[in-house]
Parts: C-alpha cells; sequence; structure tokens
C-alpha cells in the first residue's frame, strides 16, 4: 500500500529545480533561484533545520569575504553560495528516499545511497548528544578546559559512533531480514510539482522575452 | 541533625521543580521511577547543568560517572588512563591491582565488559581527587553478583557519593540515606533501612528481593538488618 505523498515532490522536478539552482551560479538569475528555493524550504518538513543550514553557511562566507573584500563582495559571495545550496538542498530534502532510491536504481546506480542524507541527519543527531555527554563524562573525571576538552572529547564520541553503526546494523538485519523488502517506490508526479513546472516555465519565458539582466 | 554535603534551595531545572532539599555527607541513593528527575539532580549536583532558579551549595570539585561509561575514556589502554589521571606512570598499575582491575591494564576501555567499564569510569572520576562523586545507573548492564562487587567497591572507594538507580537492592547495599524522587520532587527521604519499604509503597515499586528476605527473617529495622547486610557486604569483599 503505498502512502499519500502531497507534500513530495518527483526526484524529476527536483533535479530540474537543483540544476536551475547549479546554473543560477554561473549564468545569474541567483535571487530568483534562492526564492524559489526558500518556497520549497519553507515547504519542507524540514523546514527549521534547512533555514538554520542556510544561516550556518552564510554567516562564516559573509564574515571572511566582508573582512577581506569588503561589503558588496561579501554579499554577493553570500548570493552565490545560497543560490546553489538553497534550491539543491531544499528540492532534495522535498524527495521521499525510496522514491529517489527508485531512480538511482533505474539509472543503475546504488538505490542505498538515496538513504545516505538520511543516515547523516540520524548520525548526527545521534552524535549530537553523544558529544554532549562525552564532555559532561570528561568533566566528571577531571577534564577542564575547553582546548582539553575539544581535543578529548571526539574519541569517545567517534568510537561510540562506530559501535553505534554495528549495533544498528544487527538490530535492522534481525528486524527485516528479507531480502525482498521494499526499498525502493514509483514516484508519481503531483501537485507540488505542477507548482514547481510552472514556476520554471513562468520565469523562462518572463527572462526570454524581456531580455533581463542575469542577476534576476 | 546530620551534617549536609548539598544543599539545594528553590532549584527548578528540568524537571525538577523548586526542589528544596539537604543531601548529607555519606552513602546516598536516590531511586524513582523514569523520568523522576534523577539524572537531572545529578547533574546539578555535579555542575554541568546549571538551574534556571535557585541556589546549589556544596563541593564544586566533583567527580561524575554517567549511565554511558565508555564515553568517558579516551586512550588506547586502560593503564594509560590511569596514567593520565594519577600522573605517574608508576602508580598506575598498583591503582589497577588495588582496585582489581590489573587484568584489564593492556586492553582498550572501550574493550571491556559493562561491569569492568563501570569500575573504570567511576575509578577515573574519583583519581583527580574530587570532593563528591555522582554516579548515575551504575547497575544498569550488570548481572546480580556484578551488581553486589559494585556496591562493595563502591562503598570501600572512601569519598561521599550519590548513587542514582532503578535497581532497589542496589540502594539497599549501597546507601545509609535514600532520597525517593517522583515528577521532580521528593516523596520520601532518610535512613535507608527505614526509608526502602516505605519509597517502595510510595513508588508503587515491586518489592526487591532482598527487602522482602529481610522482612521474612524479620529485619525490616534497627541494628539486625544492617548487620545482615554488613555480612552480606563482607561476604563478597572477602
Amino acid at each position: 500500500m503505498h502512502r499519500k505523498d502531497t507534500g513530495s515532490l518527483h526526484p524529476l522536478t527536483a533535479l530540474a529545480v537543483a540544476a536551475w539552482g547549479l546554473a543560477a551560479a554561473y549564468t545569474g538569475s541567483r535571487l530568483a533561484s534562492i526564492m524559489l528555493g526558500l518556497a520549497l524550504a519553507i515547504a519542507s518538513p524540514m523546514a527549521k533545520r534547512l533555514l538554520l543550514l542556510y544561516a550556518w553557511l552564510a554567516a562564516p562566507v559573509a564574515v571572511i569575504v566582508g573582512m577581506l573584500r569588503g561589503y558588496t563582495a561579501a554579499a554577493d559571495s553570500v548570493i552565490g553560495v545560497l543560490a546553489v545550496a538553497v534550491p539543491v538542498s531544499s528540492a532534495l530534502s522535498l524527495v521521499p528516499p525510496r522514491w529517489l532510491a527508485r531512480l538511482l536504481w533505474t539509472l543503475r546506480l546504488p538505490p542505498m545511497a538515496a538513504y545516505f542524507p538520511l543516515f547523516a541527519l540520524r548520525l548526527a543527531d545521534h552524535l549530537g548528544v553523544a558529544a554532549k555527554e562525552a564532555v559532561h563524562a570528561l568533566k566528571g573525571r577531571g577534564v577542564s578546559g575547553g582546548f582539553k576538552l575539544a581535543l578529548r572529547a571526539p574519541v569517545p564520541v567517534v568510537v561510540q559512533g562506530f559501535q553505534s553503526a554495528a549495533m544498528l546494523a544487527e538490530a535492522l538485519y534481525f528486524k527485516a531480514p528479507r531480502k525482498d523488502k521494499t526499498w525502493v517506490e514509483k514516484p508519481r508526479a503531483g501537485r507540488l510539482d505542477y507548482i514547481v513546472w510552472a514556476v520554471l516555465a513562468a520565469w523562462l519565458a518572463w527572462k526570454l522575452y524581456f531580455n533581463l539582466p542575469p542577476i534576476v | 541533625m546530620r551534617e549536609w554535603l548539598f544543599r539545594l534551595r528553590g532549584v527548578k531545572a528540568g524537571i525538577l521543580a523548586r526542589l528544596d532539599l539537604e543531601v548529607p555527607a555519606g552513602r546516598v541513593a536516590v531511586v524513582g521511577p523514569n523520568g523522576s528527575g534523577k539524572t537531572t539532580l545529578l547533574k546539578v549536583l555535579a555542575r554541568t547543568l546549571k538551574p534556571a532558579e535557585g541556589v546549589v551549595e556544596g563541593p564544586v570539585r566533583v567527580g561524575a560517572s554517567w549511565q554511558n561509561p565508555y564515553l568517558s575514556f579516551y586512550k588506547a589502554t586502560v593503564k594509560e588512563e590511569v596514567e593520565e589521571a594519577v600522573r605517574d606512570p608508576g602508580r598506575a598499575l598498583e591503582v589497577l591491582m588495588e582496585h582489581g582491575l590489573a587484568h584489564v591494564a593492556g586492553r582498550s576501555p572501550f574493550t571491556l565488559s559493562m561491569g569492568e567499564a563501570r569500575r573504570l569510569s567511576i575509578l577515573l572520576a574519583t583519581l583527580w581527587r574530587p570532593e563528591a562523586l555522582v554516579v548515575d545507573e551504575p547497575t544498569t548492564g550488570l548481572g546480580p553478583i556484578e551488581r553486589l562487587r559494585l556496591a562493595v567497591w563502591l562503598a570501600g572507594l572512601g569519598i561521599p557519593y550519590v548513587v542514582a538507580t532503578h535497581d532497589l537492592d542496589f540502594a539497599l547495599l549501597a546507601s545509609d540515606w535514600l532520597i525517593a524522587l517522583s515528577n521532580g520532587r521528593v516523596v520520601i527521604e532518610g535512613p535507608t533501612l527505614e526509608t526502602l519499604p516505605r519509597a517502595v509503597d510510595a513508588l508503587g515499586f515491586p518489592e526487591p528481593p532482598l527487602l522482602r528476605e529481610l522482612k521474612r527473617l524479620g529485619l525490616t529495622s534497627g541494628g539486625g538488618a544492617a548487620e545482615c547486610i554488613a555480612r552480606i557486604l563482607e561476604a563478597y569483599t572477602r
């Protein structure tokens, strides 16, 4: 039985948006690309994380380029980074992994690669908690000072990460040992896809008709 | 009136709601169901969690061993862990022998059994000479004999400690003062032997086997029960 994915994006639509984002970095249209990406990010169930990710990406670029080359260059660099990051990440976050897995499988690529971002996010959550606990544990044995803690805390966290991965693999094996388990599902286009394609088509027609400068 | 080790006044942190509590110096156990605030209380005592409101008085140098003992380790071998803590390569093996861990001196701390890892984690928490020790759920993953041995070993460390546990038998063996928590509030507190039967009723916990046995022998309070527990501990010390 298929779950109804009303807020999901077809992998091809997501790839079109991602391609637009990548092309925008070279050909201009960066603000339009960011706007569409932001609209998709807000529609995504991971909206908060995505917005934090963009802030995390933009802040160091703004600071470093701002110090070296001034505010105008910093703003230009931030827009350049976000023009790629925002549409690519927000579009891909709206594709159910099993749809992406199906696409990869069709392209004769390993379908499990579609689950890697999901695993990375889960691992990031786990490692975040473990890092905090490790700092508490090291403080409890008398290790003090930010530098000492920063140097030592990654060791138990990484070891724990590997141990958790081994336990998780074993648990998954016994939870779902069937070889015929469905990891892939045929993607279906929905309302959100039609909206995104309409926006892309409208923007392209508008840009061609008015011969607008690249930044728009 | 007992001398207190920690004093909490109006402490608000996590589930703990305006907690007023005096923790005596000695062997103290905190019991309570999941989510009752045991770990939060220990974090407040260890100064790893700053209360939103209220005052915590007591030692600042507090050793701690948390639920996952493996997170305390970062060296390649057990001996190196202890060497780092005592800052004397010659004394590390001596310390390990003293605490029954010499047989694992050359092993990676991450490959130790849960019981050995727990003891090493607690040992490391005491080696920097803290004024008090907090230990969170030390019996998780331990068998009945290992729990008894841990209680004996912990009691022999000679440092005041507060241990949070679900294991009421362990609390009976490893503490002489009991604090029962529920929903971030102290339900009952007092000398362990007298308080535990009431805590069992108040928290709705099943009666622990050791308490049941003491009751059967008519030793629920006074010197008889203390002597009985002392004999159990002594038997496992040998």
